[in-house]
């Protein structure tokens, strides 16, 4: 069990975001059928990378 | 009038009139800055002993083995920091991020610093807008 927390808590870190930009994304998450507002975000900062050609999916990690 | 009792009156104002030059000065001080500024015949030592005074009543702080500055300057500073990281928690929530991206996004920013993004949570702030106005359209 303790391997687990260890685990999570290596593998996010906070980042922080305006209150009133995560209103907007509530209102998004609630409408266009992401199952959280964390979901919403990984999504974007995919989306933007992608568009700057810096995305590597977990199997292009390696 | 003894002269002792001159000798404190005089301490005594020297240190009022100290205080009231540099209580709202927000850079700090030294000795010599006062002296400068002095438009009475003072030594240095008097000073020097009024600033030891003035440390030990808590009313100036000091720096180092030169400096010294006001306490009501040093708290009002420390205030402002309070009250703005209040005013943070109350504007700003935290968000977990996976580390993964963060990293792609920390590359990101070293490789194309003409993008302009300051840290990370300035682009996954940028990210969200993006994508929200996106939805929107």
């Amino acid at each position: 069990m303790p391997k687990t927390i260890a685990k999570t808590e290596a593998e996010y870190a906070p980042v922080k975001i305006p209150k009133s930009l995560l209103d907007e994304v509530d209102k998004a998450v609630g409408k266009f059928g992401y199952r959280s507002r964390a979901e919403f975000v990984k999504d974007a900062i995919r989306s933007l990378l992608r568009e700057y050609g810096m995305y590597k999916s977990e199997s292009e990690e390696g | 009038m003894e002269a002792s009792l001159l000798f404190e009156r005089f301490e005594s104002r020297l240190k009022k009139q100290i205080l009231e030059f540099i209580g709202d000065r927000e850079d700090p001080f030294d000795l010599e800055f006062l002296m400068n500024q002095c438009l009475q015949p003072v030594s240095d030592i008097m000073i020097h002993n009024a600033l030891c005074e003035l440390a030990d009543e808590g009313k100036i702080i000091r720096l180092n083995d030169r400096y010294y500055l006001s306490t009501r300057v040093l708290m009002r500073r420390w205030l402002r920091q309070k009250i703005k990281n209040l005013e943070d928690d109350v504007i700003f929530d935290e968000l977990e991020i996976p580390r993964r991206l963060i990293r792609q996004v920390t590359r990101l920013l070293k490789e194309r610093p003409e993008l302009g993004y300051i840290d990370v949570a300035d682009f996954v702030r940028d990210a969200i807008r993006r994508a929200v106005s996106k939805l929107r359209m």
